[in-house]
């Protein structure tokens, strides 16, 4: 069994070198897995492990946010990551930022999986969601092992080369389009079932909506 | 009217000395089918062949597609098309089930379809699962492209009645039988529910011919569903997207007129069907709405409805008046259409037009999706798609499905469909 090799992105605050105080910290790269980087060697188990964790604090990383990025992926490139993890950011706004530049720079320039999380209200949401993997999160750190159990799932789903399913079934947020899918009943079929739930007040839901 | 539908379930196609149905295996003898085929002057000459399912056989520039099928008790079939103008919808008919013949094309500025026999194209359309019997014909100099396509029309239901032929006085692998009558009191208290059939109506080569005649000399009409699954019409598309093309195969074999059936009298009281053309006008699709939802109101009396479309985007508008109407006259209506959302599926507008009536709608793809395709074995009917498509057929393509028959069958006759990501 080859071991997925994964690289962990996180914040000053996760990283419990404390908060506020380190914000205007630069990013630097260390071995193994710190802070929530310990729930995903947990959730791996023997399938892999984190080997390495970037950090960088969020105020540095908001100022410039596309320079750093090209620095954090620099640090990251060397370890030759299998698949990349950043935060959750629940609902934090520079820490969304930082999660959803970093991981759209690594699915776009190392082509490898880069998933995150944030609440969706983060309002870095709105910035990343066309371009990459978020995972919905609670908006505080309370739902870190449910969210993380659901980061990895979907990362490692995308390590093995598979179509994520529908968000709903994944847990991510909506990217914003529509895929062409395979079901398993003829159309017209669903159309007669859709009117007989319609017809006797039973909840349907249509498949094609419009804008507004 | 009680239609029994007699199917032979054919498993293999070859060519022999004689043309045969027997223990499933169809046998053609080629020379007599190319004669019988070739007695029209605006084809010059007419190759056939057969491909299997499951062979990794690439057919390219397919047009139309039918069934073989007779009438157990005469010589022909297609009522006002081939045959004299008989009502169709009663009595035995034969069907060879499990084979389809493809009309194909050999001229430019028509729209050619693709079914790849295996791979991940073989998916999308029905079509990868029959026998298909191609009938490669070339045009004698001289002949108009709408021509062309009434003769392979021509030949292709000429071709379905000569195969069928073969079934006759043979016992039926299996007989489905249609028909409306119920004991009475059986179907009270079930919800009724009609079916509103749009019909493409503009001109030659982009028509469906009903007894024989195209659909916009009609208005909208009503007609028992066995006379649409006993060929009372005929697919004369040429030129739209053969992803959405509601060929002759579909139309015999209607999946929302033989899913109708299934539920009729256990689920629903199937009360019939509305045939309604597709105008080119607003003033033309308003008078053809209100007729329409008339019928189905009170003709039908039915309390439910399900709609589909034939055509591009401006058909949308014939969809969405159609719901309006019957929705204001208290019929619920579901209706089925392919969505418009770009290769990326990113589109905001789904539809071309859209109402707030419109609420339970059924998606059979986005019609502008793409697919990769791999190279297949052999490929048949030309290396080149006519009708917008340059990639060299004898590799690995990127297709849009927009090519594929049925991919996003208008018609419902396809399981795909379109899913947030």
């Amino acid at each position: 069994v080859i071991m997925i090799r994964v690289v962990y992105y996180t914040n000053q605050v996760f990283w419990q070198t404390g908060s506020e105080e380190k914000a205007g910290v630069g990013p630097s790269i260390v071995q193994g897995a710190v802070g929530p980087g310990m729930f995903i060697n947990r959730l791996l188990g023997e399938q892999g492990k984190v080997i390495a964790t970037a950090i960088c604090g969020d105020n540095y990383f908001s100022e410039r946010p596309q320079a750093v990025a090209s620095q954090v992926l620099d640090l990251i490139e060397k370890w030759k990551p299998d698949i990349f993890i950043a935060g959750p950011a629940f609902n934090a706004g520079r820490y969304g930022l930082a999660c959803g530049q970093v991981c759209t720079a690594v699915s776009e320039r190392l082509g490898i999986p880069a998933v995150t999380g944030m609440f969706p209200e983060n309002p870095a949401v709105s910035l990343y969601r066309s371009r990459i993997f978020i995972i919905e999160t609670s908006n505080s750190g309370v739902g870190m092992t449910k969210a993380m159990a659901r980061i990895i799932n979907l990362a490692c789903k995308l390590h093995r080369g598979e179509r994520p399913r529908a968000p709903a079934v994944e847990g991510y947020i909506t990217r914003g389009f529509k895929e062409n899918i395979i079901t398993d009943k003829l159309a017209a079929e669903r159309a007669i079932s859709l009117l007989l739930k319609k017809l006797h007040g039973e909840a349907f839901e249509t498949e094609i909506t419009f804008p507004g | 009217m009680r239609l029994e539908m007699g199917y032979f379930d054919v498993k293999r196609v070859e060519f022999g000395q004689r043309t045969v149905f027997a223990g499933g295996v169809l046998t053609i003898n080629k020379d007599e089918f190319v004669r019988h085929l070739s007695l029209d002057s605006r084809i010059s000459s007419i190759d056939i062949a057969v491909v299997h399912p499951g062979e990794r056989v690439r057919i390219a520039n397919i047009l139309e597609i039918t069934e073989p099928r007779i009438k157990e008790a005469a010589e022909h079939y297609y009522p006002g098309m081939l045959g004299p103008i008989y009502r169709a919808g009663d009595g035995r008919t034969n069907a060879l089930r499990g084979s389809a013949i493809f009309e194909m094309c050999a001229i430019e500025g028509l729209i050619g379809g693709l079914v790849d026999m295996a791979g991940e194209g073989a998916q999308l359309t029905p079509y990868s699962g029959t026998i298909n019997i191609c009938l490669l014909a070339e045009p004698s100099p001289g002949t108009r492209a709408a021509d062309y396509c009434y003769a392979l029309k021509y030949a292709a239901l000429k071709a379905s009645v000569y195969l069928a032929k073969t079934t006759k006085g043979l016992k039926a692998d299996e007989v489905e039988v249609f028909d409306l009558k119920r004991p009475q009191g059986n179907l009270a208290g079930l919800p009724k529910v009609a079916y509103l059939m749009q019909l493409h109506s503009h001109g030659e080569t982009r028509e469906p011919f009903v007894y024989g005649v195209n659909s916009r000399n009609y208005y909208p009409t009503i007609l028992h569903p066995n006379e649409i699954l006993d060929g009372a019409i005929v697919c004369g598309h040429y030129n739209i997207s053969p992803a959405f093309r509601n060929d002759t195969y579909t139309l015999l074999n209607h999946p929302v007129i033989c899913g109708l059936f299934r539920r009729h009298g256990t689920e629903l009281d199937f009360r019939g069907v509305v045939i309604s053309p597709e105008p080119t006008s607003l003033t033309e699709i308003a008078r053809t709405s209100m007729m329409a939802s008339g019928l189905l109101k009170d003709a039908l009396q039915a309390d439910g409805v399900v709609v589909t479309k034939e055509g591009g985007g401006h058909t949308d508008v014939d969809l969405m008046e159609n719901c309006d109407l019957c929705e204001q006259l208290g019929i619920r209506a579901v209706l089925i259409d392919n969505e418009w959302l770009g290769p990326d599926g990113a589109g905001e507008f789904p539809l071309l037009a859209s109402s707030p009536n419109a609420d339970a709608m059924v998606s059979v793809g986005n019609v502008d999706g793409h697919v990769k395709l791999p190279g297949m074995d052999k490929v048949i009917g030309g290396t080149r798609l006519i009708g917008g498509f340059n990639q060299d057929l004898d590799g690995k393509i990127t297709l849009p499905i927009w090519f594929i028959p049925n991919a996003v069958s208008q018609a419902g006759f396809t399981y795909l469909s379109t899913e947030s990501r």
